[in-house]
């Protein structure tokens, strides 16, 4: 098994190299609001797929850390809630971009 | 039977299950959305495989979403609980059995002193043990037994975390090993069964008839002197507001009527059972304050044509009076019991519609 890492152990490392941006990828998807099923597909189109059981109570987390904002609304007959970022997320967003921006330069060196 | 019911069934019983360990706060504005997001998960797997939803479709559905309290444990605020959702459920049982525990112990020991009490000095006994009384005391004992049954449970929750965090961590992408088809059935709370309502449509005409037209009877029924007799709760000094009581089945026969023809409990008529048990417990109060159970006309009632009227005189005497007391005391139990209950089923339906009329206005 030398030069192989191990299947579990690479996945739990990967596993927790994507929780750090989940919250950010979120976010960032926010601008506009949107529900839990349609962020979903939104990060899934951007190639960022996230599970529902992680998604959905993200949402409900971040909402009670004030930086979403929520309401309900009924389209379709069917009430959904909607998300939308408010500007305490906001400002939080430009600044853990400009962080995600400066780590992935230092790792970019790094990788090299 | 529509097809896509058995989807949504299982839908319906999977968020039943997820809000067993979700905290009362935030379940129906949790559940509300979670059952949009499944509903629309389904439509849109239906829609990609080109078929009506059906069960299966749910099952894959609820297997990906992941195990109720696991579900419900991500819902859980960050700030961590003493009591997880695994153990929520078990916590809710026991607090419930050690509230009905406390309450029946306190009203076992009321009852027991209403009945050894001499007549003579039952009004001061009433007068120490007053309704606030056996509050107060209820309230002291009932916090103390809570707090005990919180900090076991903590201790076992912070055990088994423990030992959780021991086990191997969670890979992504693979699904846990669990059957949603086991999830349990959804018991509809607002669902009123036919027979039950029917039974009590018969009870309460006969308890109509019998305090209006045969009030000898309601009592203590025995054979004496070749014939039925019987010695009425009203003769032991029970003095029962008949206008009131009418009143009160009248308005419960009503209510039981419009129930059958409804099927389901509204808003307003568990507003009426409630007040229903608010006005039975008036007139319990004001049966107490009129009764005496001194037991007087007794005497009269047993010396017409019984075999041995002296030995039977002097058992009347002693226990009847009891009795009496024993009767008023279950009345007063069962009418507080279900005054509570009632209570409790307004409150649940009242935070259900006000969180459905939130939606709504949104």
């Amino acid at each position: 098994m030398k030069g192989t890492a191990q299947p579990a152990l690479l996945d739990g490392l990967a596993l927790e190299l994507r929780r750090g941006a989940i919250v950010l990828a979120v976010l960032s998807q926010l601008a506009d609001e949107q529900y839990g099923y349609s962020l979903k597909k939104l990060l899934a189109d951007s190639g960022f797929g996230i599970d529902e059981g992680t998604l959905y109570p993200l949402l409900r987390r971040l909402e009670s850390q004030g930086l979403l904002k929520s309401r309900w609304r009924v389209e379709d007959g069917r009430p959904r809630r909607y998300y939308k970022i408010s500007p305490q997320g906001d400002a939080l967003v430009r600044q853990l971009t400009e962080d995600w921006k400066e780590l992935s330069r230092v790792m970019g060196r790094l990788l090299k | 039977m529509n097809p896509q019911e058995p989807a949504t069934k299982l839908i319906e019983r999977y968020l039943a299950e997820t809000g067993r360990h979700l905290p009362e706060k935030t379940r129906d504005d949790v559940l509300q959305e979670l059952r949009g997001l499944l509903h629309e998960g389904l439509q849109e797997r239906a829609r990609a495989e080109g078929r009506l939803p059906d069960e299966e479709m749910a099952v894959r559905l609820v297997r990906e979403f992941g195990e109720p309290e696991t579900v419900a444990e991500r819902y859980l605020p960050d700030y961590g609980y003493l009591i997880g959702p695994k153990l929520f459920p078990f916590f809710l049982f026991w607090a419930r059995l050690v509230l009905w525990f406390v309450g029946g112990v306190l009203l076992f020991w009321f009852v027991v002193g209403l009945i050894t009490t001499p007549s003579p000095r039952l009004p001061e006994f009433l007068r120490a043990q007053t309704f606030g009384t056996l509050l107060g005391e209820f309230i002291e004992l009932a916090f103390l037994n809570l707090g005990l049954l919180v900090l076991v449970f903590a201790a076992i929750e912070w055990f088994t975390r423990a030992a959780a965090k021991e086990q191997a961590p969670e890979k992504d992408g693979e699904l846990p090993d669990w059957n949603p088809r086991g999830l349990p059935e959804v018991e509809d709370p607002d669902r009123v069964p036919a027979a039950g309502l029917v039974w009590k449509v018969y009870c309460i005409v006969a308890f109509f008839i019998l305090f209006n037209f045969f009030p000898q009877y309601v009592g203590v029924v025995f054979f004496g002197g070749g014939e039925v007799r019987a010695i009425s709760v009203f003769q032991m000094g029970l003095h029962v507001p008949i206008f009131l009581l009418n009143v009160w089945w009248a308005t419960a026969l009503a209510l039981n009527m419009w129930l059958l023809r409804e099927g389901r409990w509204t808003y307003e008529s568990r507003w009426a059972e409630f007040g229903l048990g608010v006005f039975g417990m008036v007139i319990a109060f004001l049966t107490l304050a009129g009764s005496s159970f001194q037991g007087a006309d007794v005497e009269s009632a047993l010396r017409q044509g019984l075999s041995d009227p002296e030995r039977i005189l002097d058992a009347a005497r002693r226990g009847l009076p009891w009795l009496g007391r024993v009767v008023y005391a279950t009345l007063v139990i069962i009418l507080l019991v279900s005054a509570i209950e009632s209570a409790v089923r307004l409150y649940r339906l009242v935070t259900r519609n006000r969180h459905a009329a939130e939606v709504r206005s949104t």
